[in-house]
């Protein structure tokens, strides 16, 4: 990006909640149900029938603006958007125009240079529309989606870069996740966002004309088209050429945008309070009480790893951010003491062994902390543990039957590894030589000799130690 | 007994419990007379006659509830699960809803037979039946008369004795006017009384569900049958119970009426009876004070900004898509919208839509929108502070004449006809219309008493007083 510009980008991010039921009826919430089997007249929009808010919703919508230091307004209405779309039954949205439940607040991200607070303008709840599906003559709408509940949660346009973006989208889903107010899977359209993008010249106090980018389904598609059309603009500007308002989306393939419209002036929505909803009262005993109720948030989490654990910064910030991951940490943690073992444990072969984005493992905590315990004393070498973890994993035995099974205990006694490490170098020659002619590398290879002559068991760092003494000692011999 | 179709309700309970005649007898008097007399009438868009009367013959009268098999008439625009429900309009000329109205579920759960679905102005629009897209109803006093809307089949159905009590709703008047120009009581009760789920909505914030009856008794006691119900947000859980003082007379209660009264009634008939009712009052020991009314004409206009507002908003439901008739010939999406809207919803209807969208869109008129829903919030605060001395307000119900099946009016003239009625709706106050004399003409002539915030009681027992001195 040349450096005369500057970014003004702002994120408005929708997130399905996780009620049993809709916003203003009793159908279910059910991903993949059966076209139009989850329906009533009400989320149908039949003549006649009239929305009954769920109270759960409104809690959510708390608990989201109370994680992240909002407002919480003590009157709230609701209000009709109306625009014409098949998606739309009543020929508007039930969504919240000038008392939303939440306002102000933030999130903080972590970024390399530190952290920087993204500031948010509110937080209101409103119901989702139907999906379209397209074939080729014709469009299908299943009406299982309307009238879902969702939080729309607007940012101020403090962002400056799609990395900015990109921490704020995942710190705002790992803030979710972990409250338990949605599982928002951006591939299920648990969570969407909508981004707006303007740049303006270094220094310049007014913003530049804004195009906003819709329909993105994953995070790092938000990157991407953000690092597209700050690109796209930048050089429209440089070409002296001016920035129209349009409506954008993103083609996954060519990772760029197109145009889906112009935007000639504002819609007009012509909001109205929601006659059928009386205004609702939120009282601070009621917002007292959701707070001290909130689960531990992510940063909350974090500190407590430091604090409590010693755990890294980065250890600490990467198992908070995820809710299996910081859950399964929890509850080992109460069975083993070598938490800096179990960190590196999770975050590397059981991280990578969990192929779900929620991190789930199968293996008791009792087994992993004795695992971790069987490291920590060295019992073990790490690509030893590894191949336990691995047979945990998808067999369920315990590490120390295992380890006995396999012969696996782990080689400590130093006389040993020195014959290990002899055997190995008697047996190549040559690569002793070439460590003699200066290709240290070689020693490399020799301890991987020795440890297979060890049957994969020594402990990898004496075993080192030795074979680069042993190796000294023969080249000075000469 | 021999006279059913003149009995009041509660006479026929009496009868049904004394085993004078049985539910089967009452019901199909009701429907032979609908047979004899609805082709010219005009009350029914929806007759349910033969069913009504196989019901009635197997319902048995076990004392679970008041009004087990009394026949109702319900006003087309409640849902009613089966039978088909249009609003007087064609967008709806096929439509039968998948479920019951809260208003028609506690009518069945009482017992009560419905005899059919009565005609009405589109979606509640009008004064007079003349905007139903079927036919226009007649009055039946007067054939040359309106019935008076929306709610004119209700009216005309209890008025000719094709019912002996009916549902209907008020938005801006649309019992009272009917029931005054038919000669029958009409009952609308506050804002929040009764369950509006099911009731197609007009305008969310002043539609109610209410009551024509033959006299004021059978409304009370079908009210307390009909509140309490919810799906609605905006409906008051607690019930409505007949007060046990709803006989005790007016004596020591205060009555206010308006202020020189003769500068906006322009029917010296209506005065005369308006006067006639003072005295009656006055004569059974009740005080009479005096008010100004609220910016009559502002009134008009504000109730007139919000109801077409509030209309545009609750049509935009019927794009043709998901119920409803399709439009016959489109090409793309906005033709469906577009043709079928135009094809389907009858003049008034767009008139009020457009004048809805108009007041609500930025540029154009969103100023008036939000003016008039303030001062909705302060005509509500100063008859709140009239109440405050006073038990009930007098009101004309029409300042004029009934008017004729094909009289030329203005729509001025038309919405300025409402100038009493409204206050009721933009106030959510309750009131009742209760006829108390006639025009030289032999039409009659109604008069209203509002009452304040969920205070029917006290309507009810004044109401029942002076029509017992009527009588």
């Amino acid at each position: 990006m040349t450096n005369k510009y500057e970014a003004v980008i702002g994120l408005e991010v929708h997130i399905e909640l996780n009620t049993k039921t809709k916003i203003f009826c009793g159908c279910k919430r059910e991903y993949g149900a059966p076209p139009n089997t989850n329906v009533c007249p009400i989320c149908l929009g039949h003549p006649g029938a009239l929305p009954l808010l769920n109270k759960k919703a409104v809690t959510y919508a708390v608990m989201a603006g109370t994680a992240m230091g909002c407002n919480i307004n003590s009157v709230c209405r609701m209000a009709r958007k109306h625009y014409f779309y098949p998606d739309l039954p009543k020929g508007y949205q039930i969504s919240q125009s000038t008392l939303p439940i939440c306002t102000g607040g933030k999130l903080t991200i972590h970024t390399e240079t530190g952290d920087k607070d993204i500031d948010l303008i509110r937080i209101h709840i409103e119901e989702d529309a139907g999906k379209l599906i397209h074939r080729d003559d014709y469009t299908l709408i299943d009406h299982n989606r309307c009238g879902s509940p969702l939080i729309e949660i607007v940012s101020s346009p403090c962002i400056s870069n799609s990395k900015e973006a990109v921490l704020y989208l995942q710190g705002l889903r790992t803030l979710m996740t972990s409250i338990g107010i949605s599982t928002c899977k951006m591939n299920e359209g648990e969570m969407r966002c909508d981004v707006n993008v303007s740049v303006k010249k270094k220094g310049d106090t007014i913003n530049g004309t804004r195009c906003e980018i819709k329909n993105l389904n994953s995070i790092q598609f938000v990157g991407k088209a953000i690092d597209y059309e700050i690109k796209r603009q930048i050089k429209e500007l440089e070409n002296g050429g001016v920035i129209k308002e349009q409506t954008l989306g993103f083609d996954e393939k060519s990772s760029a945008c197109f145009i889906m419209r112009e935007k000639e002036s504002a819609a007009d929505y012509r909001y109205i309070n929601e006659p059928d909803i009386p205004p609702f009262y939120i009282s601070r005993e009621a917002v007292s009480e959701i707070k001290a109720n909130m689960p531990e948030l992510p940063n909350e989490k974090m500190k407590r790893y430091m604090a409590k654990y010693s755990l890294s910064h980065y250890d600490s910030s990467v198992i908070s951010s995820n809710k299996g991951l910081s859950d399964y940490f929890d509850r080992t943690a109460k069975h083993t003491e070598h938490y800096k073992t179990l960190a590196n444990l999770l975050l590397g072969e059981y991280k990578r062994l969990s192929t779900d984005e929620d991190f789930f493992c199968p293996i008791p905590v009792e087994n992993t902390a004795d695992l971790c315990c069987l490291v920590f004393n060295q019992k073990l070498n790490s690509s030893n543990a590894k191949k336990i973890a691995y047979m945990m994993w998808n067999e369920g035995k315990k590490p120390r039957d295992i380890m006995i099974e396999h012969k696996m205990e782990q080689i400590n006694d130093e006389g040993a590894l020195i014959i290990f490490a002899k055997e190995a170098i008697d047996k190549s020659p040559k690569l002793l030589s070439d460590y003699k002619n200066g290709k240290k590398q070689a020693a490399k290879a020799i301890m991987g000799a020795a440890m297979g002559k060890s049957g994969g068991n020594a402990n990898p760092k004496k075993l080192e130690l030795i074979v680069e003494n042993l190796l000294k000692e023969l080249t000075s011999e000469n | 007994m021999n006279d059913i179709l003149n009995t009041t309700v509660h006479r026929l309970i009496k009868g049904l419990n004394n085993k004078e005649f049985s539910s089967r007898e009452i019901t199909e008097a009701y429907c032979e007379n609908i047979r004899r007399v609805d082709g010219d009438i005009g009350a029914y868009i929806t007759k349910c006659t033969e069913s009504a009367c196989q019901r009635s013959s197997t319902i048995q009268r076990n004392g679970n509830s008041l009004f087990q098999g009394i026949p109702i008439a319900i006003k087309d625009n409640f849902c009613t699960k089966s039978i088909r429900t249009t609003c007087g309009s064609r967008m709806l000329d096929g439509h039968i809803p998948v479920y019951d109205a809260d208003a028609v579920k506690s009518v069945l759960k009482e017992g009560m037979i419905i005899l059919g679905k009565t005609n009405m102005d589109e979606f509640g629009m009008g004064d007079s039946g003349e905007n139903s897209a079927f036919f226009k109803t007649k009055n039946p006093i007067d054939k040359t008369y309106s019935p008076g809307g929306s709610s004119s089949g209700s009216a005309a159905a209890v008025a000719s004795r094709q019912a002996p009590i009916a549902i209907g709703s008020d938005t801006g008047g649309s019992i009272r006017l009917p029931s005054s120009f038919c000669g029958t009581v009409g009952l609308k009760p506050s804002y929040g009384r009764i369950s509006r789920r099911g009731l197609i909505s007009f305008a969310p914030s002043l539609d109610c569900c209410g009551i024509i009856s033959k006299d004021v008794l059978d409304s009370s006691i079908l009210l307390s049958a009909l509140s309490g119900y919810h799906g609605d947000m905006t409906c008051t859980k607690s019930e409505f119970t007949v007060s046990s003082d709803v006989d005790n007379g007016i004596r020591g209660m205060t009555v206010a009426i308006p202020k020189s009264i003769e500068k906006i009634v322009y029917d010296p008939d209506i005065l005369l009876v308006f006067e006639n009712l003072k005295r009656i009052l006055e004569k059974n020991g009740a005080k009479i004070i005096e008010f100004d009314l609220f910016d009559s004409d502002a009134s008009v206009a504000a109730y007139y900004v919000i109801c077409c507002s509030e209309a545009a908003s609750n049509l935009a439901r019927f794009d043709c898509i998901r119920f409803g008739n399709k439009p016959k010939e489109y090409n793309s999406l906005d033709e469906i919208y577009v043709n079928g809207r135009s094809e389907y919803f009858g003049n008034e209807v767009k008139k009020r839509i457009m004048l809805g969208n108009y007041s609500l869109s930025y540029g154009y008129g969103r100023e008036y929108y939000s003016n008039a829903v303030n001062f909705k919030n302060k005509l509500f605060e100063y008859y709140r502070g009239i109440f405050a001395s006073c038990h009930a307000i007098m009101l004309p119900v029409s300042p004029s004449h009934p008017f004729l099946t094909n009289e030329k009016r203005t729509s001025l003239e038309k919405f300025k006809n409402d100038r009493f009625n409204i206050i009721a709706n933009l106030g959510g106050f309750p009131s009742i219309s209760l006829p108390c004399g006639r025009h030289k003409s032999g039409m009659p002539i109604s008069l209203q008493f509002m009452g304040n915030t969920f205070d029917e009681s006290t309507i009810l027992r004044i109401a029942k007083n002076v029509e017992g001195e009527l009588k």
